[in-house]
């Protein structure tokens, strides 16, 4: 009710017909109270700018507290006046309130003098106009309020002179517990306005639970609640966080993931059984509460019609169980990464890229095309024309050791790789026991390779895996300490070596600081037929350390 | 006994498919790459909708190297590398299977899922889980060694899914016996060095066991230049390298 209306003698309360013969001109709207409730509601989350403590109050106020705020506004002055001007540019008619507390700075703001400002005088002061203010500005109810008004308490003084003990007697508790709140006797807390309530549900329970299957059925009863409105809203939810209020005040939270939007009950109940393990319901939960923290358009698709539809939600489903009881850094899918060091050549995607995980899904349908042998035709070619003499010794004609790390610094030139010849290719080959190397072998020439004849099904093609020389296929990190002489000293005990083969200098990322040393590594055979990858640090130590076994 | 009786005949493979000792009408079993060892499985090669155990030699990457090798001639799509080391287990805890090896073998590791338990439950859960998965390709569980229940449950997870369920088991000296349909053992075999036109990988294979097949043992390498299986034993060089 504006400034204008009531000087026209309008007032809440008054017939249609009423207020037509009062003001003739009259414009008559139905009221939505649903929707003034959700402006209402918007206008507390913006309110939180000037303090995180803002509510909505009632049907038609807000409540903020700016304990320890309103000094970043230019204190309570400043902080209204902002706050009066940003209504005002709105359009909102608004009347301000400060007080000691809630229910205070409710009153004044409502029932406050003319003549008064829109802060409550503080000390002494403040008890004088409170009591002076009328018997409404107690918020009580209004047959309440009547009945006191009947028996001549006009004034929230006039209430407060009475004896206590008969006023509770005769209208309850409620009008002294107003007039404390107002005077600041008793707490008068504010709730928060959450900024956004729309994924959250919650279920309280008159007995607090504890049983598996009483967690369970009211899982699964919060997830259906959460689903209908996920599916009004079109969306899935792809991170769910689950709070479990225990009766001794301390709560447990479980939070899955999922690699794609869902919203089927089931399915994400199947996905909280692998964990409710984890709750300990103690004494009881007396209360659970689901929250949707992160969701994301559902496209609805049809399993099964479209191509591989059904595969991609059977692997999906699958990856979300797995993630979610193993947790996300216990899968992933293995990719390349560009770097000299071995043990990073291989890195494995996981945590968020699940949903990545999902999109090998469908590999393309080109895994049948012919026999893919690109790299060795690199390393071939290095081995016969374009690596300078010196670099030409035996052992190099099957190329591999030396391909992985020519093969993969594109950007270094010749010459690098010729004062690098200088000392990794001493030695590519030798028998074990023997000290030097031996020199027939010097003067091999490569042969060249025969072309590749497919004789049955084309293997998978390695797309993004270059095959680099002779790589492990399982690879120990971290690498073991070993010692090698006439034979290899592992785990307390000497194995025979049939040949060493190597080495194949790989040098530590120069555009890292502090790799590490740069390492030879040679290929081993033992005598029983194991076939071992080691290295040695290229520095004053020299020490060997075995990095992996060969298939 | 012959089936001189048509229906007889046409009954014991009906059974045989319910045993998954064939595959079913219409569907290829995975081929080993070779005639020989084909041969030696009433399949024609590995069944889907089974497992298939491969025993290693005590700190051998063989029976990884004859795995790949095998998956590598897998029709397209995911392959989940289940690994679980136990402590006390003689590689330690740290070993992965590393994509470029594999690419060396023809597998490619973009393909793979790694899932890597803490423990041989959770591991056995897994492999499980991701049996029962029609959108795989495979499932290889390393390292693991399920009890007759677990294994049991495998294989029924396995017939449901349908998918090629391969256990890479501890090396064991005696492993327990196992319901999966075959069972190989794969140990390294010394291989000239590099310079004698050698250095390749080189197995001793043994079939062990085969449900309604027989047994056998042969010395393969894996031909890096034509990425296929080849045999090198000597004495079976002739006639069967002809049958190949």
């Amino acid at each position: 009710m504006d400034a204008l209306a009531t000087a026209d003698g309008l007032r809440p309360g008054l017939l249609l017909a009423d207020a037509r013969a009062l003001c003739p001109g009259l414009k008559a709207v139905p009221a939505d109270m649903a929707a003034d409730g959700a402006a209402l509601v918007r206008l507390a989350v913006w309110a939180q700018r000037y303090t995180p403590q803002a509510a909505t109050d009632g049907a038609d106020g807000l409540i903020l507290d700016i304990t320890g705020c309103a000094h970043l506004h230019g204190g309570e002055e400043g902080l209204l006046a902002d706050m009066g001007e940003r209504l005002g540019r709105a359009g909102l008619t608004h009347r301000l309130g400060l007080g000691d507390t809630g229910a205070a700075a409710w009153g004044w703001a409502r029932y406050r003098p003319a003549a008064a400002g829109p802060i409550l005088p503080t000390g002494t002061r403040a008890w004088a106009s409170l009591l002076s203010l009328p018997l409404a500005a107690l918020r009580l109810e209004e047959g309440v309020r009547d009945d006191l008004a009947r028996v001549g308490l006009r004034s929230v003084g006039d209430l407060q002179r009475q004896p206590r003990a008969p006023l509770v007697a005769r209208y309850g508790t409620g009008p002294l517990r107003r007039l404390d709140r107002l005077l600041g006797l008793t707490s008068d807390p504010v709730a928060p306005q959450s900024p956004d309530p729309a994924w959250q549900v919650r279920q309280p329970f008159v007995e607090p639970i504890a049983t598996r299957e009483a967690i369970e059925a009211a899982l699964l009863s919060l997830l259906r609640d959460l689903s209908v409105r996920l599916e009004a809203a079109g969306r899935g939810a792809r991170r769910l966080k689950l709070t479990c209020f225990r009766t001794d005040a301390t709560t447990q939270d479980i939070t899955v993931g999922t690699a794609r939007p869902v919203r089927d009950p089931p399915a994400l109940l199947k996905l909280y059984r692998e964990r409710l393990d984890q709750v300990e319901p103690g004494f009881g939960i007396e209360m659970m509460e689901l929250v949707a923290t992160g969701t994301d358009i559902f496209t609805a698709e049809q399993a099964g019609l479209a191509v591989g539809g059904g595969d991609a939600f059977a692997l999906s489903g699958l990856l979300d169980r797995l993630v979610n009881r193993l947790g996300e850094d216990r899968v992933g899918r293995p990719v390349p990464c560009d770097t000299h060091r071995p043990e990073l050549v291989m890195e494995l995607a996981g945590g968020d890229g699940v949903g990545n995980l999902c999109s090998l899904t469908l590999p393309p349908a080109d895994a049948g095309g012919p026999l893919p042998l690109p790299q060795a035709g690199e390393g071939r070619n290095h081995g016969q024309g374009e690596v300078p003499p010196l670099a030409h010794v035996s052992g190099r004609g099957r190329g591999p050791s030396r391909k992985a790390w020519e093969g993969e610094g594109e950007n270094r030139g010749p010459s690098r790789k010729a004062w690098e010849g200088e000392d990794e290719n001493r030695a590519p080959s030798r028998k074990a026991g023997e000290g030097a190397e031996n020199p027939s072998d010097t003067s091999t020439v490569p042969k060249p390779w025969p072309k590749p004849q497919p004789h049955r099904p084309a293997p998978s093609r390695p797309r993004t895996w270059r095959m680099e020389g002779m790589r492990p296929l399982l690879l120990l990190h971290p690498p073991e300490p070993v010692q090698v002489g006439d034979a290899l000293g592992w785990r307390g005990r000497q194995l025979a070596i049939d040949w060493l083969e190597g080495p194949e200098r790989i040098r530590p990322d120069w555009w890292r600081a502090r790799c590490g040393p740069t390492r030879d590594y040679y290929r081993a055979q033992l005598a029983d037929g194991r076939r071992l990858w080691l290295f040695r640090t290229v520095d004053d130590r020299g020490a060997w350390y075995l990095h992996g076994l060969c298939a | 006994m012959t089936d001189t009786i048509p229906t007889i005949a046409a009954l014991r493979e009906r059974l045989s498919i319910m045993d998954r000792v064939r595959p079913p009408k219409g569907r290829n079993a995975l081929s080993l790459g070779l005639a020989c060892l084909d041969a030696a499985l009433p399949g024609g090669g590995l069944v889907r909708g089974g497992c298939h155990e491969f025993l290693p030699a005590p700190a051998d990457a063989g029976a990884h190297g004859l795995v790949a090798c095998m998956l590598s001639s897998l029709p397209p799509g995911p392959i989940l590398w289940c690994r679980h080391r136990d402590k006390g287990d003689a590689l330690g805890q740290a070993d992965m299977p590393y994509g470029p090896g594999l690419a060396a073998l023809g597998l490619d590791a973009g393909r793979l899922i790694l899932v890597r338990p803490d423990s041989g439950d959770d591991a056995l859960w897994v492999l499980e889980e991701a049996l029962r998965c029609s959108a795989l390709a495979a499932v290889v569980g390393d390292g693991v060694l399920p009890g007759p229940v677990a294994g049991r449950r495998l294989q029924l997870a396995a017939e449901d899914g349908g998918a090629l369920g391969i256990l890479i088991l501890p090396p064991l000296g005696r492993p327990p016996p196992s319901t999966a349909l075959t069972r190989w053992h794969v140990a390294s075999l010394r291989d000239p060095p590099a310079h004698e036109e050698g250095g390749r990988p080189r197995w001793h294979v043994s079939l062990l066991r085969a449900r309604g097949g027989g047994s056998g043992r042969w010395e393969v390498a894996w031909d890096d230049t034509a990425f296929r299986l080849r045999l090198v034993h000597p004495l079976a060089d002739g006639p069967v390298a002809a049958a190949e």
